[in-house]
């Protein structure tokens, strides 16, 4: 079947299984967004964003003749990219992704150098919306961060994101509520911020 | 809070603030990667059904085959049979119609060869005819005269102890393996198994084996009664390349009812011959002077006097001054040229 634009990604990673390489440049124009910030949030290092993320498609091209549109192409993408990137952080020694409990590590999320509220002097700046968001999902815990990025950048369920972690849906739902919470107290913040530097 | 644990507010900010995007080098090496892997990897296996297109093409080309190798010959012989029957009969005007004769099939008969030259040698036929009328001048009207004579006599001999069981009313058969089917029983009862080869000879088109037939025929007709039987079929090979009686029907047909008027239409046949009498005799070849001889003996010899010196008479106005030469002296006293006179 020839690959064009109103092809599902399914039918478009079948054919380019099948030898179609239009069919690739239109799966990686469609998400190579999402993936790209999806490592780049995980592991804050454009550089190695950049190793990571040619691997998972240089891993998705090796896999394609096994594809087998079981489910959902984002969820068969991610979780490539989900394996590479704790491949990267057992290789780097910094492994607490997969482990983190979210209460447990209510303490670690607070402490982490990325919080707004511990920078008191940096709020006083004119800073932009989105580096002070981009900062505060940095300072989530990774399991936190990983699945707010999934369910935001690959726009995933809490289903799929579960697919993707091999975490539970109700663990998922759970990381989700905290890692929103930080979020939104950190917007509440910058509103604050904002209306004390207006006046 | 939602199930699925979104926040508008939380969304928004996060899509304008999240917008990078992989390098365009990388997106590129990305892209050549993807696309030299499907280039360089062995093509797949083409489809199971790949022979599908072969084996209907195929399977046509056997069945247009099959269908050349069943088509009966009948659909592609007549042309051919056409062409053969062109050429036998521009060969010979006793040419069989039927476009493969089997080798043991009966010689042709009385009205196969009679009927040939009417049905589709009339145009050969009738250039032979002038020129025998033409001739005739020469070689004198009594041999042919007599001929027609005996050919009347045998008719009529032969058709009256003939009783077949299935008379037949036509005279001029118009195809003439119908009449040789249905002349062949009378023609074996009615053949004479003396002299076979002449009459065995489906193409007498050659005039000098007609030549040498046609006396013995005559001979033979009027010998007797039984030789009449015998000679009535096997006289007409030599008529016929003459074309002079192309529709005489053969006597063994005759019987019953038809006997009268086929005997009727041979009267009138007869009549015009004998106003014709010339064209015929000219188309008779002159029999041999060792057969003419022979004959005349016979009927001296049999105490027909009369037509032996009818003979001798004949012998000498076909041969002219040379007869007395030809002529043994016996003969030569028998019938002096002052008495033939």
């Amino acid at each position: 079947m020839p690959a064009s634009a109103a092809s599902s990604d399914e039918d478009l990673m079948l054919a380019y299984a099948a030898g179609d390489a239009a069919a690739f440049d239109m799966l990686y124009a469609r998400h190579k967004g999402g993936v790209y910030r999806y490592l780049l949030r995980q592991c804050r290092q454009p550089g190695i964003a950049d190793e990571l993320f040619q691997d998972v498609w240089m891993n998705l091209v090796r896999a394609r003749e096994s594809y087998a549109p079981t489910a959902k192409f984002t969820t068969w993408l991610y979780r490539l990219a989900h394996n590479r990137m704790i491949d990267h952080f057992r290789a780097s020694g910094h492994l607490t992704l997969v482990s983190a409990d979210d209460e447990a590590h209510e303490e670690a999320v607070i402490a982490l150098p990325g919080a707004r509220s511990m920078q008191p002097e940096s709020r006083a700046e004119n800073r932009e919306l989105g580096e002070r968001l981009r900062a505060a999902v940095a300072a989530l815990p990774p399991a936190q961060r990983e699945a707010f990025l999934l369910q935001q950048e690959a726009e995933m369920s809490l289903a799929e994101i579960a697919a993707v972690t091999g975490a539970g849906v109700e663990t998922v739902k759970s990381r989700l509520r905290y890692a929103l919470s930080k979020l939104r107290s950190e917007l509440a913040d910058l509103d604050e911020d904002l209306q004390e530097g207006l006046r | 809070m939602s199930e699925t644990e979104r926040d508008s507010r939380v969304d928004t900010a996060w899509n304008a603030a999240s917008r990078e995007e992989p390098p365009i080098a990388l997106d590129d090496a990305i892209r050549a990667a993807a696309r030299k892997a499907v280039d360089a990897q062995p093509r797949r296996a083409p489809d199971k059904h790949w022979w599908y297109p072969y084996a209907a093409a195929a399977t046509v080309a056997v069945i247009a085959v099959g269908l050349l190798q069943v088509t009966p010959p009948e659909e592609v012989n007549p042309t051919i049979v056409a062409d053969a029957d062109r050429t036998q009969k521009q060969d010979a005007p006793a040419a069989v119609v039927t476009p493969a004769p089997p080798p043991e099939a009966s010689p042709p008969t009385i009205a196969a060869r009679s009927a040939t030259p009417s049905s589709a040698g009339r145009p050969t036929s009738a250039p032979i005819k002038k020129e025998s009328r033409a001739s005739e001048a020469q070689r004198g009207a009594a041999p042919a005269q007599n001929a027609t004579q005996r050919e009347l006599d045998a008719t009529d001999k032969l058709a009256q102890p003939t009783t077949p069981a299935k008379p037949t009313k036509r005279t001029e058969p118009v195809d003439a393996t119908e009449s040789a089917a249905a002349n062949k029983p009378a023609q074996l009862q009615a053949s004479p198994p003396a002299a076979p080869a002449p009459r065995a000879e489906p193409f007498p088109a050659a005039p000098q084996s007609s030549a040498q037939s046609a006396p013995v025929e005559r001979r033979d007709a009027s010998s007797s009664n039984a030789n009449a039987m015998k000679s009535a079929p096997a006289r007409e090979p030599a008529a016929a390349p003459s074309g002079a009686t192309p529709r005489v029907a053969g006597p063994p047909r005759l019987a019953g009812s038809a006997v009268g008027e086929q005997r009727a239409q041979r009267q009138a046949m007869l009549s015009k011959d004998e106003a014709g009498a010339q064209p015929r005799a000219k188309t008779a070849p002159p029999r041999s002077v060792e057969d003419w001889i022979k004959l005349i003996r016979e009927l001296r010899s049999e105490g027909r006097v009369d037509e032996a010196r009818k003979e001798i008479g004949a012998f000498r106005s076909a041969y002219g001054e040379q007869a007395d030469s030809l002529l043994p002296p016996d003969l030569r006293e028998f019938a002096p040229p002052a008495a033939k006179q």
